[in-house]
């Protein structure tokens, strides 16, 4: 794709994003924007999470992983799932649960306990200060894909996830000449993705990973040709 | 490997990402190092890239200690390779003298799925004379991650 036409591709895609219910603003994020959004993100895990605990925003890292990273900012009305876990000793024993049902059933069981609504725990799991500061506990933040994205037929693999605080702010103070962010609940996130008429790569591996690979595939987690090396040279292979 | 580069660069215009680690063969580098087009995952062999690569495997096993048996390291599996089914020609002693060194089995769960395997790995470490130390979920997000990090150097190279 040229320069040219790829530049039209995505003022496409913005509009799209722009008819997105609840989006207020969208801006394409420049090479240094995008570095300075990881390096604040990086600074932000190191800390505690609106006081929550120390974290790993996996899905900042997906969405920046992804040839085109636009940020947009939201008003009260845009409607997205959060993907939030707690581990505790390499184990999960929190999430952040949207079905109402689900939430019902977990606050009338005795062994989890539920916050602000939308996150459920363990019962007596094993979170305190000294746990998140030894690495024991961490939350992570997955990016989610999002129905309204996946209709913008122009994207493909695309993450939307949740900035950290401070990288919101950046990202506001980045681009607030350009839009109205003036909204007292304004939310921002990211959307990293790919275009789809790019060509996909070939991936050449061996049968080992094979299934793993058929499972990225089939889940729209990677757009590849594959070429299985077991196949080709398993017949003249001598021992 | 040379063959499969050769094929899959007929098309110009795509590129070729290789999942294969920096340990998988003796001149990695020298092959990958010939082509323009092919950027290769960084990571020192397959469960490297499980973990998601850039040596992590060093890190929690850095004395070679451990195998590592994920469901593409599975006796069936390996069984239909020419380059492992050998490791099943062995003798019971030979596959005992041989894997000697190691303290002992870690099963790497990618697909949660491990459980259908029972028989597999029980067969595997009778044969390996070795015991199953621990079972490590790892999910299949290392190997994205670590993929998805080729995919963007290769559209680097090639634009």
């Amino acid at each position: 794709m040229d320069s040219v036409s790829k530049k039209e591709v995505l003022e496409k895609v913005k509009a799209k994003i722009m008819n997105v219910k609840g989006v207020v603003g969208v801006a394409e994020l420049n090479k240094e924007e995008c570095e300075t959004v990881v390096r604040l993100e990086e600074k932000a895990m190191k800390n505690v999470l609106s006081g929550m605990g120390r974290g790993k925003n996996k899905g900042v890292k997906e969405s920046l992983s992804r040839d085109i990273v636009m940020v947009f900012f939201s008003n009260i009305d845009f409607d997205i799932p959060c993907d939030m876990q707690l581990f505790s000793e390499g184990r999960i024993v929190g999430m952040a649960v949207e079905d109402p049902d689900r939430i019902k059933k977990f606050k009338e069981d005795k062994n989890y306990v539920v916050i602000s609504d939308f996150f459920v725990m363990e019962r007596g799991a094993k979170i305190n200060r000294a746990a998140f500061d030894s690495g024991d506990a961490y939350y992570i933040i997955n990016g989610v894909q999002s129905r309204q994205f996946s209709n913008i037929p122009e994207m493909k693999d695309h993450v939307v996830s949740f900035p950290s605080p401070p990288v919101f702010d950046f990202l506001k103070e980045q681009f607030k000449d350009r839009m109205d962010l003036s909204d007292p609940q304004l939310g921002g996130f990211l959307v990293g993705f790919n275009l789809k008429d790019d060509k996909k790569p070939y991936l050449i591996s061996c049968g080992i990973l094979k299934k793993e690979i058929e499972k990225l595939i089939e889940c729209d987690s990677l757009d590849v040709e594959t070429y299985y090396l077991d196949q080709v040279f398993t017949p003249i292979m001598t021992s | 490997m040379v063959r499969a580069i050769e094929e899959c660069s007929k098309d110009k215009l795509r590129g070729i990402i290789v999942v294969y680690g920096d340990v998988c063969h003796p001149n990695m580098e020298g092959i990958i190092g010939k082509y323009g087009n092919v950027i290769k995952v960084d990571a020192l062999n397959c469960i490297d890239c499980l973990l998601g690569g850039h040596g992590r495997l060093l890190k929690i096993d850095p004395d070679h200690y451990y195998f590592y048996l994920s469901p593409g390291w599975m006796p069936s599996n390996l069984k239909m390779d020419g380059r492992f089914s050998r490791l099943f020609d062995w003798s019971r002693k030979e596959a005992k003298r041989n894997f000697s060194k190691l303290k002992g089995i870690i099963l790497l769960d990618s697909l949660g799925d491990l459980d259908e395997f029972r028989d597999e790995i029980e067969e595997f470490r009778n044969h390996a004379g070795l015991s199953v130390l621990k079972k490590r979920v790892v999910g299949i997000d290392g190997l994205k991650d670590v993929v998805l990090e080729a995919m963007k150097k290769l559209k680097d190279v090639l634009t």
